[in-house]
């Protein structure tokens, strides 16, 4: 019996410390796992920021590949992207001729340029991200200076590289001095300027703006418009002028011309990029399609504006 | 005594149960911290990378010539243009 104790005793002491080294074991375990556990969570918001930034280097990582790939090819990236915006407007131009659309679209038009306003006219565009529509002429462009000390003839140059459309107003503008003579007066003076242009900028203008408008050339406008389409041109006129081609005498008269001829949901504005009245009131013009819903666009081609 | 040796026994068995299952989530937390120190690091290496290419372009494009700095200004006024129509 007291042998049986003993025994009893002894296994008691074995089970006793056994339990003590289990608890012990656990509690270090525990600790441990507590470590891990807070170590585990800094880990995981490091990740989690990590992340944040690597989202942030990817963007940046693949805005700055978007530029390296535009700038490989930038010339052919720039037609690319012309066409698809003009395919867009084409579609959104017949929706809206449809009346599928209630949007609205103006296409800002500069007559007779470039003269020594015309960089400020420039600016102005940049300032509010606008692309517009240059009808320039050619005679006497190499004498006029702007108050940089430019000389016009580099402005075609300037407008191209800015993205606006350049158009065809013929190269003498002389609406009195035999322009409309006859039909091919009319053309060879459309063909003077595109050569202009095109040593000018490289580009090859396909739209036309008959000096003083179509009306002016007469019992020639029909057959001046076929020849203008044989030889691959459109013509536009305008539907809202402040009428500044004449003497604009001040702001408000033309202020008020501008928002009485604005009325339809797509207008060709005429301006002449000459006149210091005009470029007072372009900003305001701009804000003032922009609040009434207009796109400004350039005029493109395939535009329903541009008649063929 | 005897009853005293059971309990014993049974206290060292819910023991050696908290041992395992401490230890089971030893491993779990011990796997999750090997996982996002691999992350981190391969995360840090792609961060790394990419920064250090972003770096030597960003000299490609601060030293374009004004006419293709001209060109690429106007080519992201046509992406931003065409965004704009919403047809």
């Amino acid at each position: 019996m007291a042998k049986e104790n003993k025994r009893n005793r002894y296994l008691i002491y074995i089970l006793l410390t056994t339990l003590i080294i289990t608890i012990f074991i656990n509690i270090i375990i525990t600790i441990n796992i507590n470590l891990v556990q807070n170590e585990t969570n800094i880990l995981k918001d490091n990740y989690n920021n990590l992340n944040i930034n690597k989202n942030y280097i990817e963007n940046e990582y693949n805005t700055l590949n978007e530029k390296l790939s535009s700038i490989l090819n930038i010339d052919d990236n720039i037609n690319n992207i012309k066409n698809d915006f003009f395919n867009k407007a084409k579609t959104l131009e017949d929706k809206i001729l449809s009346g599928e659309s209630d949007k609205k679209i103006a296409y800002l038009t500069f007559d007779d340029g470039p003269y020594n306003l015309t960089y400020q006219f420039l600016d102005v565009l940049d300032r509010y991200d606008i692309f517009a529509t240059f009808f320039t002429i050619g005679l006497n462009k190499d004498d006029c200076f702007d108050y940089r000390g430019h000389d016009c003839s580099g402005i075609y140059a300037l407008e191209a590289s800015k993205g606006h459309t350049m158009a065809n107003h013929t190269y003498s503008h002389a609406i009195f001095k035999g322009l409309y003579n006859s039909t091919d007066s009319f053309i060879e003076q459309v063909k003077m300027q595109e050569d202009l242009i095109y040593k000018r900028t490289g580009t090859k203008t396909n739209i036309v703006r008959f000096p003083g408008g179509s009306a002016t050339a007469g019992h020639l406008k029909y057959e001046i418009i076929d020849r203008l389409r044989d030889t691959g041109y459109g013509w536009v006129d305008w539907s809202s002028s402040i009428g500044d081609g004449g003497n604009l005498r001040n702001y408000d008269i033309g202020w008020n011309n501008f928002i009485n001829s604005i009325n339809s949901n797509i207008e060709v504005v005429l301006m002449h990029d000459y006149n210091k009245i005009t470029l007072q009131l372009l900003p305001n013009e701009i804000e003032y399609l922009k609040n009434n819903g207009y796109y400004i666009f350039p005029l493109f081609y395939e535009s329903n504006m541009v008649n063929k | 005594m005897k009853k005293g040796i059971k309990i014993l026994l049974s206290l060292i068995i819910l023991s050696l149960i908290m041992l395992l299952f401490n230890i089971y989530n030893y491993y779990i937390y011990h796997n999750k911290q090997v996982y996002y120190l691999n992350e981190i690091n391969s995360i840090t290496n792609e961060i790394n990378d990419k920064s250090i290419y972003i770096l030597d372009n960003k000299d490609t494009l601060n030293n374009l010539d004004d006419i293709t700095k001209n060109k690429l200004k106007v080519y992201e006024k046509w992406q931003r243009k065409i965004k704009e129509i919403d047809i």
